[in-house]
């Protein structure tokens, strides 16, 4: 591993102390140009010195997110400097994705094993997604459960026999598709005739053959709740 | 001519008229006649008699007269005399009649003229006046007055004509008069026609007598006289072969009927007849001579006529008629003239004249003209210059009775004798004077009659004319009046009406929002109608004209005057019941704003409990961090003892921080625990159960059954964490009870406590479990129940599992409270396979209000058993409370009465709405009474009645009237006769007939008057019956509901004007909606009328169908002119509306829409706010609860934390200080190891904890609104005002001018970062002022607060937001530096619900080293 500088930002002074000795004595290579605790000092050393990558946490000052933003800038100053979120909001994901979108390398958990070596080096070598052990497992169990709803929706299909056609009428019909629009779309081969037809036997195959009256709406949802739609890809046919 | 038919064609159409009425009078005198008979039928017995006998002497004399005058005269004396007091008047008249016959033979006929009016002008017998017309008939004949003899047979006729017709029921005797004087009628007739020689009269009379001969067969006199004219008429009649033969006989026929019957004067008269006949020349047979001669018993050789006319001269000297004697003198000078002994001749002349002469003055003298009678004599020549001879005289002057043809008779005799003795002078006298008598009673008398009688119908169609003239021109003048009054009076009522709608809308407009109570009601009210209703109605000036009684009003001003009091009445009660809308209102509001203000405070409390979670969360890096080192001991095996040194030291460092963080914690849990105090009340299980009840779809969707046991439990407790815990407990129990399963809640009650418990048949758990489960105060819920054989069905199904502890906590809060809840227990049951029991106990709670309305209501219930057996007991005591003055008590008690058969009519009808008042404006008990209701209506009588008594007596006034009235009403329903009707109608058609008969009387123009007044008293008769009507419907519509509305309205309309069917449609509330209408009965067209309605909705103007039958009234939102509620339509049977029924239609549509709008819509909106209102407290009152619950769980998550945990960084600690104290460092494994486990298993427990408050965090209770950067200064200053009062310290704080600047956040937290800000400032103390600042950048807006005078420690600042800037001061108990970690938290708060991050919040100095700034940033929106 090559030299490399580095700026930590940490607002906590007991932290800051461990994620130097973490520095010293696991990743020697690192200089460190600078700790900030704050704003003005990052933006300070950041005129000083050219750092290879900034260590950032995300509580700054008063405000426990202002890394996010200080990321944004970041990137949008110093484009080659390499950002490494480091922080201690194990349960906010949605502040992940905001990093993420911030335009930040990696994102490491201040749990379990902190900051690596590994972790560092692949930041330096220009790798993106860097995570830490803890926020892959979150991201492994909602990747998991991702591909769980897609294998069910095959299984739905396989179930309900459900071909391209029923499909299609469904998911339009979730997005409040008239039958009349859903017969007129490219490709549609049947008349609205055909589609109220279809509509019953679908009816009939997702609700069991002795079911209440079933409007529109219900069936749609029925769908979405077999998985045979995908609620979070719903979206009409290109035209 | 012409002029003349015309006459004759009004006097036609008049004639007709008066034909028409005749019959009318007719059959009216027919009546009568009847009544009469009746009268003498029921006279009786006695009296038939005495009618016979006057009859008898009646025939008697009637017979006699022809035979003997002074026999004749006695009987008719009898009958006068003796039975001159008889009620059997038509046999005195009859009596009278005879009198007047002897006083015509007696030729005395002025006086017997008088018996026959007599008659005539007393009877009312058509017969008998009859009777009298043929004799005046024959009176006239006698004195030649024929204009008087034709009006006397008209008469007669027309009274012999009515006879006919009644012929059927009269009694004998009449019968015989009947035919008796129908004969004399003809006979006279014939008589009159034959002697003005009209044959045509004759023989038309001759016929009539021929075919009617049996009407005299039996009759001797009417046979002679019959024999006797047909003689004349023979003889006279030249078509006759032996006209003088046939005389003869009839002459001889004639003398022996009446010698046989005594008829002398016919004797005489047949006698004379023969003898003339005779000397005429008519030869006579030897046969009759000898027949004659035996006849009269005269035998010698005299001549035969000459002994025939002595003999009738003989006869009439006896008999005393003068003129038959005249005749027999006359036919006596013939004779001697034709002997040639003229100076006989002569002397039979001078006989008869004086004869007339000794008339002349018997008359005269009993007319009391006697010295003028002495001096009134005729001669038989008088060498006079007088041009008028005496008997001319006569006959002219009206005061004398003279027979002309008696004294015409004369004189020709005498002339004729003159002549034959060749005295020519004298001759020509009697000439003269015979030719003057002759022409004064000349024969064209038919012609001068009609002349006479045209004259008169002239005159009297004059006459008639004129009145017509005069009565059209009064009829057309006064219905010029008429209609300029009328139609001024219309207008008149016209405007009244409209100003009294005037004043309903401006009634209905007095409802505002600003009413609070009745007393601003009434004021109101009265503010706004006073002035007009004093200009209306002048004569209520001064009063309180809602007090006045309209009964005391008139006409029109009384029915308008009802109009508006019931109004008046109607939009009070609105306003009553808007009044209690706007209470319930306010009371809703107010409930309200409390709950926001509980919000409100469970915000800030939240915000703190977050606060407090960050400090939870700051600690975790730290253990982290701790870990990671001691992990690095663990595995670093060529660590130098430096390193590990270091790395103890900086275990060390980051355990004392850890401590630190948690002792700050600590404190913080501990003082702000008092601000999370439990809502502790007593309530009953019951609501709460039910809620859960309706709950159950959720169990039902998984195919587990949910049973919730009634229950009356009250208990102790906080009411939210209640429900909280059920639904916990409910929750778990769905989850882990698979499909098929059942779950049971309910509540036991012991002496002390309440166990509410949830059952279900799920897997059950081990054993180990539910000691976990009851013993520790953390553990892994995560663990639970995954060690049986479903552990994959509950992994499944397994949710973060804080619930349970969540209970446990809340339990355990309770205990820690209070020693009342020392009997608080959370507690589990369970064995695998056989389901689980949870639950708690809370101390049992006392409702005492409850129990005091159960048993009033048990009170109420008994009561109504009995109410009417009550209420007479009331009445009772009612009457002794009048009888002994003591009034006041007697209403009390009436009341009470009334409230019995309240609830008797309640018993009867569920829900009805007719209840019996004191005193108002509805009278139920007549509704009752009409609806067929059975209660004791006497009684309510006689309760009313006593009310009205004692309100007399009390003097109040519109008690006495409502209950009199009620009285009365009741009274008369009661005792109804229904044979009443038919009586009024008899009477009515009596009247009706009374009424004709007056006008058939014949006054036409008061039939026109009468017309004139009949019609506009309709008029106004009609417009008020309609104004009741719509009075009537008003009462009725008030007591409608929107359904039965229209039914209620056809039934009324119809009363003004049939309709086929009524509808009401209503537009539609929102666009996606349709027009709802609903129509009386069968509706063919329904169609139809609704496009009709809905294009007079659009067009906002009556639509009235094309045979005007069909009309639809928009009804406009009061005080409007172009919202339209609704439309009316109304189809008529007839298209053809008057103008005040049309008038009044439109009244009822533009009532309706005031009534409908406050009955319906203003309800209905009024309603729906509520609702609404109610609505939004509930979702207030929800938020406010959850918040509290969750405040509430994360007190105890942090509470348990700060507890559980406190043992392991100390413990740690004292390893490590042990560890660092050796310098030698003999760090070896076992240390580390035991560091690592106590650090595990506090990370364990610190996570399940931090979890179990966090997963509290989760749900977003962020409140994202527009705030302007004004508004924000305007808090600020609020709570600058609020806390320098605390301080009272002099500072001011202003805020810069920014408009424009809007930012989006959470009112509540904000306002919470505010105060914290400013009670920074004051704290302070810096004597500075406090000045707002607003900044925008980068999609920022930027609010700084400087404090003018204070400055940081520029060490401090960069630490001021950190948990490290917390501390603890023991002496005031408080936390210093937790305003910042606040106000951090709410930026916090706002970055991430916000769409952005990078909300700062930070202190800086000023560079111009005056003061600091407070700063922080919040999203533009």
């Amino acid at each position: 591993m090559d030299p490399f500088k580095v700026i930590i930002v940490e607002d906590v002074a007991l932290e800051m102390k461990g994620t130097v000795e973490i520095f010293r004595s696991e990743i020697p290579e690192a200089e460190i140009v600078g700790t900030a605790m704050n704003e003005t000092e990052l933006w300070r050393l950041m005129r000083d010195s050219q750092p290879d990558m900034v260590l950032l946490d995300l509580g700054l000052g008063g405000s426990t997110t202002a890394g996010v933003d200080v990321c944004k800038q970041l990137r949008r100053r110093y484009p080659d400097v390499h950002v490494l979120i480091f922080t201690g909001e194990i349960m906010n994901e949605k502040l992940w994705v905001d990093a993420l979108d911030a335009g930040t390398d990696g994102i490491i958990l201040k749990s379990g094993e902190l900051l690596t070596k590994g972790d560092v080096q692949s930041v330096l070598n220009g790798k993106r997604m860097v995570f830490n052990q803890p926020i892959l497992e979150k991201i492994l169990q909602r990747f998991r459960q991702s591909v769980i709803n897609e294998s069910m929706r095959q299984e739905a299909f396989l179930d309900y026999d459900i071909d391209e056609y029923d499909e299609r009428f469904l998911r339009h019909l979730a997005l409040g598709y008239t039958k009349d629009m859903i017969a007129g779309l490219k490709g549609m081969p049947f008349g609205v005739k055909s589609i109220e037809k279809r509509q019953n036997d679908l009816t009939n195959r997702l609700f069991g053959e002795d079911h209440e009256p079933v409007n529109a709406t219900r069936l749609a949802t029925k769908a979405i709740e077999l998985r045979i739609l995908d609620i979070d890809n719903l979206e009409p046919d290109d035209e | 001519m012409l002029k003349k038919r015309r006459k004759r064609n009004i006097c036609f159409t008049f004639a007709h008229i008066i034909r028409l009425m005749g019959t009318q009078i007719r059959i009216l005198f027919f009546i009568m006649t009847q009544a009469v008979l009746l009268c003498l039928v029921s006279c009786g017995e006695g009296m038939d008699a005495q009618q016979r006998e006057i009859d008898s002497l009646n025939v008697l004399a009637s017979q006699a007269k022809y035979r003997s005058l002074e026999e004749a005269t006695g009987y008719v004396d009898e009958v006068l005399g003796k039975y001159a007091d008889s009620p059997y008047r038509d046999g005195l008249h009859e009596a009278m009649l005879n009198r007047g016959d002897i006083y015509g033979m007696q030729m005395e006929y002025d006086s017997a003229q008088v018996c026959y009016r007599q008659v005539l002008e007393t009877s009312n017998n058509d017969l008998l006046c009859g009777v009298a017309d043929v004799d005046m008939m024959s009176v006239c004949l006698m004195l030649s007055m024929s204009k008087e003899f034709y009006d006397y047979r008209s008469d007669a006729q027309e009274r012999l004509a009515n006879v006919e017709e009644e012929k059927e029921d009269m009694t004998e005797h009449q019968q015989a008069l009947w035919s008796a004087v129908q004969t004399d009628y003809h006979m006279v007739s014939m008589n009159y026609f034959i002697k003005m020689r009209q044959d045509d009269g004759v023989l038309e009379e001759s016929e009539w007598l021929e075919q009617h001969q049996d009407l005299f067969a039996t009759d001797s006199v009417r046979q002679s006289i019959y024999l006797f004219l047909t003689s004349i008429y023979n003889v006279a009649d030249k078509k006759m072969v032996d006209a003088g033969d046939e005389m003869q006989r009839n002459l001889i026929r004639l003398l022996s009927m009446s010698r046989q019957n005594g008829n002398v004067y016919y004797e005489i008269l047949a006698l004379n007849g023969l003898a003339k006949s005779i000397m005429s020349g008519g030869e006579l047979k030897p046969s009759r001579w000898i027949f004659i001669e035996e006849l009269i018993g005269e035998f010698g050789f005299a001549p035969l006529e000459l002994k025939l006319a002595n003999r009738a001269l003989r006869l009439a000297k006896l008999y005393g008629n003068d003129f038959v004697q005249t005749t027999v003198l006359v036919t006596l000078s013939d004779y001697y003239l034709k002997a040639g002994e003229d100076s006989l001749a002569f002397v039979q002349m001078e006989d008869a004249l004086e004869l007339i002469n000794q008339h002349h003055q018997k008359m005269a003298r009993t007319a009391k003209r006697a010295q003028e009678a002495d001096h009134d004599v005729l001669y038989a020549y008088t060498n006079t210059n007088d041009t008028i001879s005496t008997e001319m005289r006569w006959i002219v002057n009206p005061q004398v009775v003279a027979v002309p043809e008696w004294m015409a008779m004369v004189r020709e005799q005498l002339s004729v004798v003159y002549g034959a003795r060749g005295l020519k002078a004298e001759s020509d006298y009697n000439h003269n004077v015979y030719f003057d008598i002759l022409d004064a009673t000349r024969q064209d008398l038919r012609v001068l009659q009609e002349e006479d009688n045209l004259k008169q119908e002239e005159h009297t169609l004059n006459l008639l004319l004129w009145v017509f003239g005069i009565a059209i021109v009064v009829l057309v003048w006064l219905l010029f009046l008429y209609n300029k009054r009328s139609r001024e009076e219309y207008r008149k009522k016209v405007r009244m009406l409209s100003k009294v709608i005037e004043v309903c809308k401006h009634l209905s407009s007095a409802l505002s929002d600003d009413i609070e109570d009745e007393e601003d009601l009434t004021e109101a009210l009265h503010k706004i109608s006073d002035a007009d209703v004093e200009r209306l109605f002048p004569q209520v000036k001064g009063k309180d004209w809602t007090k006045v009684d309209y009964q005391t009003m008139k006409g029109l001003d009384k029915e308008l005057f009802h109009v508006l009091l019931v109004f008046y009445e109607w939009m009070r009660q609105k306003g009553l019941q808007y009044i209690h809308f706007s209470e319930e209102e306010q009371r809703l509001e107010s409930e309200t704003y409390v709950f926001e203000k509980r919000l409100e405070e469970n915000k800030r409390q939240y915000i703190e409990k977050l606060t407090s979670m960050s400090i939870v969360n700051g600690i975790t890096p730290f253990l982290d961090r701790a870990l990671h080192e001691i992990n690095k001991l663990k595995t670093d095996k060529n660590a130098t003892p430096e390193t590990i040194r270091e790395r103890f030291q900086y275990l060390s460092e980051l355990i004392d921080k850890i401590n630190e963080y948690n002792d700050v914690l600590g404190h913080w849990v501990k003082i702000r625990q008092g601000m999370v105090t439990l809502n502790i009340e007593n309530f009953a299980l019951k609501p709460l159960f039910e809620m859960l009840r309706h709950g159950s779809k959720s169990f039902d969707i998984k195919g587990v059954s949910l049973a919730v046991e009634d229950t009356e439990a009250v208990v102790k407790a906080d009411k939210s964490l209640t429900l909280f815990m059920m639904n916990t407990l409910l929750d778990n129990a769905r989850k882990y009870t698979p499909a098929g399963g059942k779950v049971n809640l309910y509540a036991t009650e012991t002496e002390t406590y309440v166990e509410v418990s949830v059952a279900d048949t799920g897997h059950g758990m081990s054993a180990e479990d539910v000691d976990t489960l009851n013993n520790s105060k953390v553990y892994d819920s995560s663990k639970i129940g995954t060690d049986g054989a479903n552990a994959s069905d509950i992994k499944q199904n397994k949710g973060f599992g804080f619930g349970l502890m969540n209970c446990k906590g809340i339990i355990g809060k309770y205990k820690k409270t209070n020693a009342v809840f020392n009997v608080c227990e959370f507690g589990v049951e369970s064995e695998v396979g056989k389901g689980s029991r949870f639950f708690f106990r809370l101390p049992k709670g006392v409702m005492k209000l409850m129990v005091c309305l159960g048993l009033l209501m048990q009170c109420m219930v008994m009561k109504a058993e009995v109410h009417l057996p009550s209420a007479e007991v009331y009445a009772d005591s009612i009457f002794n409370a009048n009888v002994n003055g003591d009034y006041e008590q007697a209403i009390i008690y009436a009341d009470s009465a009334i409230q019995c058969f309240n609830r008797y009519y309640l018993e009867q009808v569920p829900k009805g709405k007719c209840l019996m008042t004191l005193e108002g404006a509805e009278m139920a008990e007549i509704e009752w009474w009409k609806s067929g209701m059975d209660t004791d209506y006497e009684l309510i009588i006689g309760i009313r009645n006593e009310v009205a008594i004692a309100a007399l007596s009390l003097n109040r006034n519109s008690l006495y009237h409502y209950n009199s009235e009620v009285f009365t009403r009741l009274y008369k329903l009661t005792s109804t006769d229904p044979t009443l009707e038919g009586y009024c109608n008899n009477i009515k058609m009596t009247n009706r007939n009374k009424k004709t008969t007056a006008i058939l009387l014949g006054v036409l123009l008061f039939v026109v008057l009468a017309t004139y007044f009949f019609l506009h008293y309709r008029n106004t008769q009609l417009f008020i019956f309609n104004l009741r009507q719509f009075i009537q419907l008003n009462n009725n519509v008030f007591t409608a509901t929107e359904q039965t509305l229209p039914d209620v309205l056809h039934q009324n309309l119809s009363d003004i004007k049939t309709a086929d069917t009524v509808g009401m449609m209503v537009p539609p509330k929102d666009s996606s909606d349709q027009f709802w209408s609903h129509f009386t009965g069968v509706v063919a067209e329904r169609n139809v009328y609704e496009s009709m309605m809905q294009s007079a909705y659009r067009q906002q103007k009556e639509v009235v169908s094309s045979n005007g039958r069909f009309r639809a009234y928009p009804m406009f939102v009061p005080g409007s002119e172009d919202k339209v509620l609704g439309v009316l339509g109304v189809h008529f049977i007839d298209g053809k509306l008057q103008d005040e029924e049309s008038l009044i239609i439109n009244l009822v549509a533009q009532f309706m829409s005031i009534h409908s709008y406050f009955s319906y819509h203003k309800v209905d909106e009024m309603s729906e706010l509520l609702e609404l209102k109610q609505d939004e407290r509930m979702r207030i009152d929800n938020e406010q609860q959850k918040v509290y619950v969750r405040n509430q769980i994360m007190d105890n998550c942090l509470s348990t934390l700060k507890h559980e945990t406190m043992y392991y960084p100390n413990r740690i600690k004292q390893i490590v200080d042990v560890a660092l104290a050796d310098p030698h460092a003999p760090v070896n494994e076992e240390i580390i190891n035991d560091i690592d486990e106590l650090l595990s298993y506090y990370k364990e427990v610190f996570a399940i904890l931090s979890t179990c408050a966090g997963k509290q965090v989760e749900k977003v209770l962020f409140k994202r609104v527009q705030l302007s950067a004004q508004d924000i200064g305007e808090m600020a200053k609020r709570s600058f005002k609020k806390q320098q009062k605390k301080m009272q310290g002099k500072t001011s704080i202003k805020v810069a001018d920014e408009k424009g600047l809007m930012i989006q956040g959470d009112k509540i937290f904000i306002q919470t970062l505010l105060d914290n800000i400013i009670s920074l400032y004051f704290e302070h103390q810096s004597g500075g002022d406090l000045l707002l600042n607003f900044d925008v950048s980068d999609g920022f807006a930027k609010f700084a607060f400087t404090d003018t005078a204070f400055r940081y420690d520029e060490e401090d600042i960069p630490q001021l937001f950190y948990i490290d800037n917390v501390k603890y001061d023991a002496k005031s108990d408080t936390l210093s530096g937790a305003q910042y970690m606040i106000c951090r938290q709410i930026v916090r708060e706002h970055d991430a619900y916000s769409a952005r991050r990078g909300c700062r919040i930070y202190v800086e100095n000023n560079d111009d080293g005056q003061g600091s700034s407070f700063i922080f940033t919040l999203p533009v929106s």
